[in-house]
């Protein structure tokens, strides 16, 4: 029995704290992804607690035959799109980074090289926020979050070849956007 | 040969998501291909820099936050976003809250997640406010208690009809499910209430509280004054279903309702003259429904399930009134209870601080009670059953855990929902039954005010009438709200039972009945 099974029992046996054990364990995960796919940390803030709650209050309808952290991706997905669909975003990732006041990755190095990664970071996500909807959100479940295509595609509700043809198309749009990165990465 | 494009299968090559003929053509096409190793190389340095991307963290207090959030979902998910159970929840996400609770998921009953609601709901509701107040009301409504009058006038109505009639039922109440249309739709109602065989009981209403806006209460403004009800005058409702032992089928000590009201003092009892007062104060301190509470409040959409099942158990007719008719007057009514107690029962917590100081290492609770599920807390009823208002460290208990459910009410908000069965007085008797045997349970505080009249008298009437008096009763539901929420669960080393406990003690005040025929308007 997985850890996550274990907190999960225990939650239906009346003990929350175990529900806590397992926000803990994936909040920040769920909150970076879904901060990406929204573009929007304040609204991947609400929507990511949301789903906690839903997952916490029908947690015993889990069925167990996926993950819990794919279960509660999809919620949080699904609520993410409820959202995206009632209000459309006006916070560009860049300002939400701004916001959330988060720091990237790899941040060591002289103040050159923190300069470069930071235009490097700048741009990924810029070529990432100009991606359609359906190309980031499968973009980031596979690349952010490492899901198999059998995963996005349960999490998504799309067939495994959307899913895979989706995330060729994303990466192309990408790689056409970031061309000139990418080639100096390869240098 | 795959179908894919080069590139498509390169992608895939890259997720490791190919296998066989797909596999074989990626890797031929790599090692043959200068483009395809190009792209290879720049999708993985996509990758790259789409992992370096930041990452987003959240705070410390967000896994609090959410268990905060679940619990006032599951608490307060039956009331209106307007309601006074969750100010403090934005709308938008009580709305969302409501949607969930309200999916069309089923939600098994007494499981896991019930587990859960009982066991969260407990502090919240169980240590502060939740009563389940039972009203029956007697149709006329020319005689009703004065307090209604004069601690509610706002919510009287001027048509001279009773809670639960035309009115009284707000069929645009957000979040409600039970709709005594809907109900008649699906044909819960049963029978239709003749209004000129209307079995009419009569009970004071204290303060008015639970009373909704709209529940038109006629009292003429020379009503007499309530009289107290004895203890064998009233006769409470025994679930015929009701085993005679005295245990339920969920492991709880759950003896017949009428259990309380009447059980003797044990001899020990130094106080008997105030155990016989309250016994004469004609209280049924039923311990109560954290399974009803919780039922309706678990979900907005679920409003009033429960009661709408014993609707169709009992063919009984089940309106549910807006709990948002309380919007704006968050804690009155919680207010009132706590005013009753004071005034009710000053001198008992006098008598009981002494006893406290004298006894109150001897508090720790021994008697081997059950213990209610998730909460480290035992049964309030098979407390009150195993030691019915018996000793003197009861009285200390009962001081101790009134002085807390005093001082978190101070910080509770009080919501109510108000139910009202209608139909065949032995109907709506067993469904009342049933709710008090729920209740059992798990120890909410239910307080019934006022009593039906004597069954001889009802059964002569039913005789006379040859069916089954018609009756309508009035449940106010009244249950922890925001602010109960910081409430922390007591530590299991804590005096069991004593915050449930101290709920039955709050609304112990003097119960008081006219009776008196009158007719059903309906």
């Amino acid at each position: 029995m997985t850890d996550d099974a274990v907190l999960i029992d225990e939650t239906l046996a009346g003990q929350p704290q175990a529900f806590g054990r397992l926000v803990t364990k994936y909040q920040d995960r769920l909150f970076n992804a879904i901060t990406h796919v929204l573009g929007s940390a304040d609204d991947a803030q609400d929507v990511v607690q949301e789903a906690f709650v839903q997952a916490f209050v029908k947690l015993e309808t889990f069925k167990r035959q996926s993950a819990f952290y794919t279960w509660i991706y999809r919620i949080a997905f699904n609520q993410a799109m409820t959202l995206r669909r009632r209000n459309r975003p006006t916070v560009s990732i860049d300002q939400s980074r701004e916001e959330s006041g988060e720091e990237p990755i790899g941040n060591e190095g002289g103040p050159a090289a923190r300069l470069e990664q930071q235009d490097r970071v700048a741009q990924v996500q810029a070529a990432l926020a100009q991606l359609s909807e359906d190309y980031r959100s499968v973009l980031v479940l596979r690349e952010m979050e490492g899901f198999h295509y059998d995963d996005i595609s349960e999490i998504l509700d799309l067939p495994v070849g959307t899913v895979r043809s989706r995330l060729h198309r994303a990466r192309m749009q990408m790689r056409e956007q970031l061309k000139t990165v990418l080639q100096e990465d390869l240098r | 040969m795959s179908s894919l494009s080069h590139d498509e299968l390169i992608s895939a090559y890259l997720d490791g998501e190919l296998s066989g003929d797909e596999l074989a053509s990626a890797e031929k096409l790599i090692a043959e291909n200068a483009e395809s190793r190009q792209l290879l190389d720049e999708l993985r340095s996509l990758r790259s820099g789409i992992e370096s991307l930041p990452r987003h963290r959240l705070d410390e207090d967000f896994a609090g936050r959410v268990l905060d959030r679940a619990e006032r979902t599951m608490v307060a998910g039956g009331i209106s976003p307007a309601a006074a159970t969750s100010p403090a929840a934005p709308v938008a996400m009580a709305a969302q809250a409501r949607d969930v609770a309200s999916s069309k998921e089923p939600l098994p009953e007494f499981d896991g997640r019930d587990r859960i609601v009982r066991m969260i709901a407990w502090p919240a509701i169980a240590v502060a406010a939740a009563i389940l107040i039972m009203f029956v009301m007697q149709p006329g409504g020319d005689d009703l208690a004065p307090e209604v009058a004069q601690h509610e006038p706002a919510e009287l109505g001027d048509d001279g009809r009773n809670a639960g009639e035309a009115g009284a039922v707000d069929r645009g109440a957000e979040g409600l499910a039970v709709s005594d249309d809907s109900l008649r739709r699906e044909g819960i109602a049963g029978r239709e209430l003749a209004s000129d065989s209307a079995e009419e009981f009569r009970l004071d209403v204290p303060g008015g509280a639970g009373l909704p806006r709209g529940a038109s209460v006629p009292l003429p403004a020379d009503a007499p004054a309530p009289r107290s009800i004895a203890a064998a005058d009233r006769e409470p409702i025994v679930p015929s279903s009701a085993p005679a032992d005295g245990h339920g089928d969920h492991g709880y000590a759950a003896p017949a309702p009428s259990a309380i009201a009447t059980a003797e003092p044990q001899t020990t009892d130094p106080q008997p003259a105030a155990a016989e007062r309250r016994k004469d104060k004609g209280l049924d301190t039923l311990v109560a429904a954290a399974e009803i509470v919780t039922a309706t409040a678990t979900a907005e959409g679920d409003d009033g399930d429960e009661l709408a099942a014993l609707g169709r158990k009992y063919e009984l007719l089940v309106t549910v009134q807006n709990p948002a008719q309380r919007r704006g007057r968050p804690g009155r009514a919680l207010g009132k209870v706590q005013d009753l107690l004071e005034e009710d029962d000053r001198a008992e917590r006098d008598e009981a601080e002494t006893q406290s100081r004298e006894g109150a290492s001897a508090a720790a609770d021994d008697d081997g009670s059950p213990t209610l599920p998730g909460t480290g807390k035992q049964s309030s009823r098979s407390r009150a059953v195993a030691r019915p208002f018996s000793s003197d460290r009861d009285d200390a208990d009962r001081h101790a855990q009134r002085s807390d459910a005093e001082g978190l009410a101070n910080k509770a908000e009080l919501a109510q929902r108000v139910y009202v069965l209608e139909g065949a007085r032995s109907q709506v008797e067993a469904a009342l039954a049933e709710l008090t045997a729920e209740a059992t349970r798990f120890g909410l505080a239910t307080v019934r005010r006022g009593s039906p009249p004597p069954k001889a008298q009802a059964g002569q009437r039913a005789a006379s009438a040859g069916e089954d008096a018609q009756v309508r009763v009035v449940i106010v539901v009244a249950g922890a709200a925001d602010g109960l929420v910081d409430a922390s669960p007591p530590a299991a080393t804590e005096k069991p039972a004593a915050d449930a406990r101290a709920v039955p003690q709050a609304a112990e005040v003097e119960a008081s009945e006219e009776t008196g025929e009158g007719s059903s308007d309906r």
